[in-house]
């Protein structure tokens, strides 16, 4: 029996087997008793922590004459029979597993499904509760949403993204997506934003407004008016010193990003870039880049770079190559000279046009060997606006320019024609619903979507997308020979599948510098090198900001007996905390080592509690445990500052949505909701979040927290705090 | 394959349902699922639901305990969950509705198995003793009993059915535990209890053994005599009417708090039911002092009773002008004083789910002494020491709140409110 003293997390993700992938029948321990199953569910490990000890029942190694298999290849044939059954209950029982606990709690299981994925999360250390488990693996498919885009929508093209045949490449798959939990994970644990979910800034208006303006000029600007910038636009570039944010500048053009999203590409650069929260102001050497392995998902080339016109034509996937780029490029937008603004600060300074950063024509760029302070770039999917209409999983580019270890400067991109991407996001929204009225027994018109789909069809001419559209077509909305329900939904599965492939086809085969587009490289390294001369004075000075961005001594006079406090606007997702620096290097006023660490734990149990309870409808919380009274407060403003009335909020179940912001942002549905009762007004939600010695009278603490609430709402207001 | 029940149960909507399923009759490749099924509530539901539920949760709880080393507790679904007891092959589920908080589900899964063995003996002994039929009709008592006696609150607390203290004249508490104590004097009688209507009048036994007494009244009446009673009875004299004496089984833990032996309750069925623990030693005649026993507390317990009729309000429900819902629950003794009505209306529903959150909390973490939560209906307080929890709403209109921290929102004032208001319940959270 192996000691499972020191287990910890292991987040899997298993498909429904395919009921036409036929094959041999499979039966698992009792579980298909009576019942043929397709084939056996296939399992992913994503993410485990090394001291995973499971059990591995006698036997089977030795009958297999090795020795024992690999933690994810036991765990995949171990969870194969709980997949198998999720599924069977869903097709008999119409509901499926959610949560298995095991005596006292020792072993905690969440599962999730996703469509046709099924995602377990395993806890077996009481160090994360369901709420911790279940949003572990909300994120998870949102990263996964976030790296594959519109793929995700069909369950056979992402089961090969997330399962590639080539074993090597499947490893880099789950490494990446291992890292990229691991990190979140540690950021969660850590760092008070990603508790809370919500950005912190670093407080220094100055150098935010200097960096702002570096930022505009030197760095938007500077790549919207190269010449040599090869169909791509910048649209937001920021800097970070650790996870905090510095100073943040979006081009004008560029649609609003929301709070969940910058969360995201926080959470991204710190897996490229990790950076260890203890200061390291004398260590000026830029941080080793994570191997390549993990930084980039490789996707399978349908041809070599080199050739990329022969293969293009030779390619029987779909034939994008005859697509015409322009019929989907929106017209330019008249706006887009006009002057600049920042999403988060008012009153920015507008940009000159007269500033341009002279690109020079060097044709050695690719010879240049890679600096060590090597940028990394990222093909992502983001949901933006453009044009006032919502487009889902629009593809981007992530470029981190590393300043100094701890401190980068992120740039997103977006290709000028993303036409091809919000057609197919908009075609395959419109069949999403259409499906779901066929399924519903509805009839299916969606006149406006059958134009669209038949101008999409002719402009794209390959021969097997048209011919699936016709018959889906046929079995649709032809009204001599309706096929039956289940036709159609054969048929609407193929067409999906078809637009997803032409989805990956086009913005999954081509990588930043795989052939996709890709900022010059001189480019980059002009930015990364005008930005380290602006900073170099003060990066020592930030790294230790960083560590102590706001201090608790400016509030013990005003606020005695206040130990903690996070204050979030959930509107722009801007936190407000005092740094809780619990490491060995530095001290806060509360100390350092034991002491911070156990207020530490104490703000994390607040934060989880809040959430819990807020999760059951209750927006006000006051509780004292030990030696704190804890107090959690949420409440609704208009623009003005004048508070709102509370309403009922919605009572969520167990196995709901977590509150949460990453992935599916719960503050965000919150506010629409508020708002369809207060549609003449501006709507703003904000959070408190205290800790006070439990000597302190209930209506002190209250009285208190209301002062702070104030306080902190009025230092929001000034530009550039 | 479990046969339908001769007493059809009324269903109901939290309690959905309860099987117990031996694995040991399903081990070869052809043995359907159906044999392995002992018991299956509610009785109606389709054989082929039965074997798919049976089939799944078994699978499952295998393949966890392969993963975990041990099998699951507890099993959720969306709308569904089981709370799970496996003992070798013998595997017990319980469904109720997912608003149910899991550890009480978890409890009246434990509480059903222990009134089943109480009466039964171990589950492996019982089948082998008596035929599946006679075991589905015990079965189906106890759920039929569990349901019929299970308010909103006893889903939250599992706590048991005791009298209103505060209406009852202390003087006659104090007689009631004088007769029992007079009864413990009597040779190889270790404990007893009191009940009138099916409520604790005075117990000196530990609260699961109370639990399953009380539950004695209405499962065993007018009834078959249970196994080996008839035997114990044709020992020697017929014993006086209205008086039974029954074997139990009761388990380790309960035997150490009884003096460490094995015990049998006597059962004495006047109106106010007397039930006294006696230890069984081997060739014991114990008749005699079984009728002594009677004749003397007889006379003392009809007393006990009139007054106890006098005494209590004939109508139950609470008054009309409430003005708060309290709930305190001595978590020692298990028994629960509330003056919710039978019927909750929408602010009972919103403190009960106030009540059933915080009560997890408070099992949870240890040093969590006091809370208050707000919602825009309602706002609850609570607090809790090592022996008692208390919670408190008021059900006058919260006034109009932004939610914003605010000194003046009475939701801050309600420990203040409690302590005053609570005092006259004998709740002293001062």
């Amino acid at each position: 029996m192996p000691d499972r003293g020191g287990t910890r997390t292991c987040v899997s993700v298993g498909f429904r087997p395919h009921p036409e992938s036929g094959g041999h029948v499979a039966r698992s321990r009792g579980l298909t008793r009576n019942r043929g199953i397709g084939l056996p569910a296939s399992c992913e490990v994503f993410g485990h922590d090394p001291s995973l000890q499971l059990q591995w029942p006698r036997g089977r190694a030795e009958a297999q004459g090795r020795g024992l298999p690999a933690l994810e290849d036991r765990l995949s044939t171990l969870l194969a029979p709980v997949i198998i059954s999720s599924m069977t209950m869903l097709e008999k029982l119409s509901d499926t597993y959610t949560c298995f606990s095991t005596a006292s709690d020792n072993y905690l299981y969440v599962l999730h499904l996703f469509e046709e994925c099924l995602f377990i999360a395993i806890n077996g250390d009481h160090t994360e509760n369901e709420g911790d488990l279940r949003r572990k693996l909300h994120v998870l498919k949102y990263l996964v949403e976030v790296h594959f885009g519109l793929v995700t929508v069909d369950s056979q093209l992402i089961r090969k993204e997330l399962r590639p045949p080539d074993l090597e490449r499947r490893n880099q798959v789950w490494a990446h997506f291992q890292s990229l939990l691991s990190t979140y994970s540690r950021l969660r644990e850590q760092e008070q934003c990603f508790a809370v979910e919500a950005v912190e800034r670093l407080t220094h208006p100055q150098l935010c407004e200097l960096c702002v303006e570096a930022l505009e000029r030197h760095v938007v600007q500077a790549v919207n008016s190269s010449p040599r910038r090869p169909g791509e636009e910048a649209l937001h570039a920021f800097l970070l010193v650790h996870s905090k944010l510095l100073a943040f500048y979006s081009s004008p053009s560029a649609g609003s990003l929301r709070p969940a999203d910058l969360l995201t590409l926080i959470l991204l650069v710190q897996n490229l870039y990790p950076s260890n929260s203890v200061a390291q102001a004398d260590d000026a050497q830029p941080p080793p880049a994570r191997p390549r392995s993990s930084q980039n998902i490789p996707v399978q080339q349908p041809w070599s770079p080199g050739s990329t016109h022969q293969a293009r034509r030779s390619s029987t996937e779909t034939e994008t190559d005859s697509f015409p780029e322009e019929y989907f490029t929106p017209a330019p937008s008249p706006g887009e000279q006009s002057s600049g603004s920042t999403i988060w600060l008012e009153g920015g300074t507008p940009p000159s046009d007269a500033v341009q950063i002279q690109v020079g024509e060097d044709t050695l760029q690719t010879l240049l060997p890679p600096s060590p302070a090597a940028s990394r770039s990222l093909r992502i999917f983001l949901d933006t606006t453009i044009k006032d209409s919502y487009c889902r999983m629009v593809p981007h580019t992530l470029y981190c320019l590393p300043l100094w270890p701890g401190i980068n400067m992120v740039l997103l991109t977006k290709s000028t024609s993303n036409g091809l991407a919000l057609a197919l996001a908009q075609l395959l929204d419109g069949f999403t619903q259409l499906e779901k009225k066929i399924k519903e027994g509805q009839e299916a018109r969606g006149t406006e979507l059958r134009q669209r789909m038949d101008k999409f069809v002719k402009n794209l001419g390959g021969q097997e997308i048209q011919s699936t559209w016709l018959e889906f077509k046929t079995k649709a909305f032809s009204r001599s020979e309706p096929g039956s329900c289940r036709e159609l939904l054969q048929a609407y599965r193929k067409l999906k599948q078809q637009l997803c492939a032409i989805y990956r086809f086009s913005f999954l085969s081509t990588v930043p510098g795989q052939g996709g587009p890709h900022l010059p490289q001189p480019l980059q390294d002009q930015a990364q090198k005008l930005m380290q001369e602006k900073l170099a004075d003060w990066k020592d000075f930030l790294l230790v900001k960083s560590q102590r961005n706001i201090t608790m001594v400016s509030y013990l006079e005003d606020f005695p007996g206040l130990v903690h406090f996070i204050y979030v606007d959930r509107t722009t997702g801007h936190m407000v905390a005092p740094s809780l620096s619990i490491s060995e290097k530095t001290s806060s006023e509360l100390g350092k080592g034991p002491l911070a660490a156990f207020i530490k734990t104490k703000v994390w149990s607040l934060i989880r509690l809040a959430r819990r309870y807020l999760q059951k409808g209750y927006t006000t919380l006051l509780f004292r445990e030990g030696d704190f009274c804890c107090s959690y407060f949420l409440w609704f403003e208009n623009e003005m500052g004048y508070k709102l009335q509370i309403i009922e909020v919605p009572v969520l179940s167990d196995n709901s949505v977590p509150i949460s912001v990453l992935g599916e942002d719960y503050y965000r549905k919150l506010l629409c909701y508020y708002s369809k009762s207060h549609p003449a007004e501006t709507v703003r939600c904000y959070e408190l979040l205290a800790l006070h010695l439990s000597v302190i009278p209930t209506d002190v603490v209250v009285q208190q927290a209301g002062e702070l609430a104030r306080r902190l709402w009025e230092s929001s207001r000034i530009p550039l705090l | 394959m479990a046969t339908s029940a001769t007493t059809q149960t009324k269903s109901a909507s939290w309690w959905n349902y309860f099987f117990l399923y031996d694995g040991s009759k399903v081990k070869e490749e052809g043995d359907p699922t159906r044999a392995g099924i002992c018991y299956f509530y509610p009785a109606q539901t389709l054989l082929d639901r039965q074997e798919l539920l049976c089939g799944q949760i078994a699978g499952v709880v295998h393949c966890v305990s392969d993963v975990s080393g041990s099998p699951p507790t507890l099993i959720r679904l969306r709308k569904l969950k089981f709370a799970v007891k496996v003992d070798g092959d013998y595997l017990w589920a319980l469904g109720c509705a997912v608003e149910l908080p899991d550890v009480s589900c978890k409890q009246f899964l434990h509480q059903l198995i222990g009134f089943f063995s109480f009466y039964n003996g171990p589950v492996s002994l019982a089948y082998k003793n008596c035929s599946q039929e006679e075991l589905s009709t015990e079965w189906d008592t106890f759920i039929e009993q569990i349901l019929e006696n299970t308010s909103d609150l006893h889903k939250i607390f599992n706590s048991l059915w005791n009298l209103d203290r505060t209406k009852v004249e202390p003087l006659l508490l104090l007689k009631a535990a004088l007769i029992l104590q007079t009864c413990q004097r009597s040779p190889h009688i270790l404990a007893g209890c009191i009940l009138y209507k099916g409520l604790i009048v005075s117990t000196q036994l530990p609260p699961s053994l109370t639990a399953k007494v009380l539950l004695h009244r209405v499962a065993h009446h007018a009834k078959r005599p249970p196994p080996r009673a008839d035997v114990l009875q044709g020992r020697g004299t017929v014993l006086p009417q209205n008086v039974q004496v029954m074997p139990v089984f009761v388990t380790k833990q309960e035997a150490d708090s009884l003096r460490e032996f094995p015990v049998e309750p006597k059962a004495g069925s006047v109106f106010t039911g007397l039930c006294l623990v006696r230890e069984q030693l081997e060739g014991q005649p114990s008749d005699q002092s079984q009728h002594g026993l009677y004749h003397s507390s007889l006379a003392s317990l009809n007393g006990l009773e009139v007054h106890l009729k006098e005494t209590l309000p004939k109508d139950e429900a609470s008054p009309v002008n409430r003005t708060y819902n309290f709930t305190h629950y001595d978590s020692i003794q298990n028994v629960l004083m509330a003056n919710l009505p039978p019927v909750a209306t929408a602010r009972d529903q919103r403190f009960l789910q106030a009540v059933n959150l915080i009560h997890s909390d408070f099992a949870q973490r240890p040093a969590l002494y006091e809370v208050t939560v707000r919602n825009a209906s309602t706002a609850v307080y609570a607090c809790c020491s090592p022996v008692q929890e208390t919670y408190f709403q008021q059900l006058a209109s919260p006034a109009r709140s932004s939610g914003f921290p605010s000194p003046q929102d009475g939701a801050f004032g309600l420990s203040g409110k409690a302590k005053q208001k609570l005092l006259k319940h004998g709740v002293n959270l001062l």
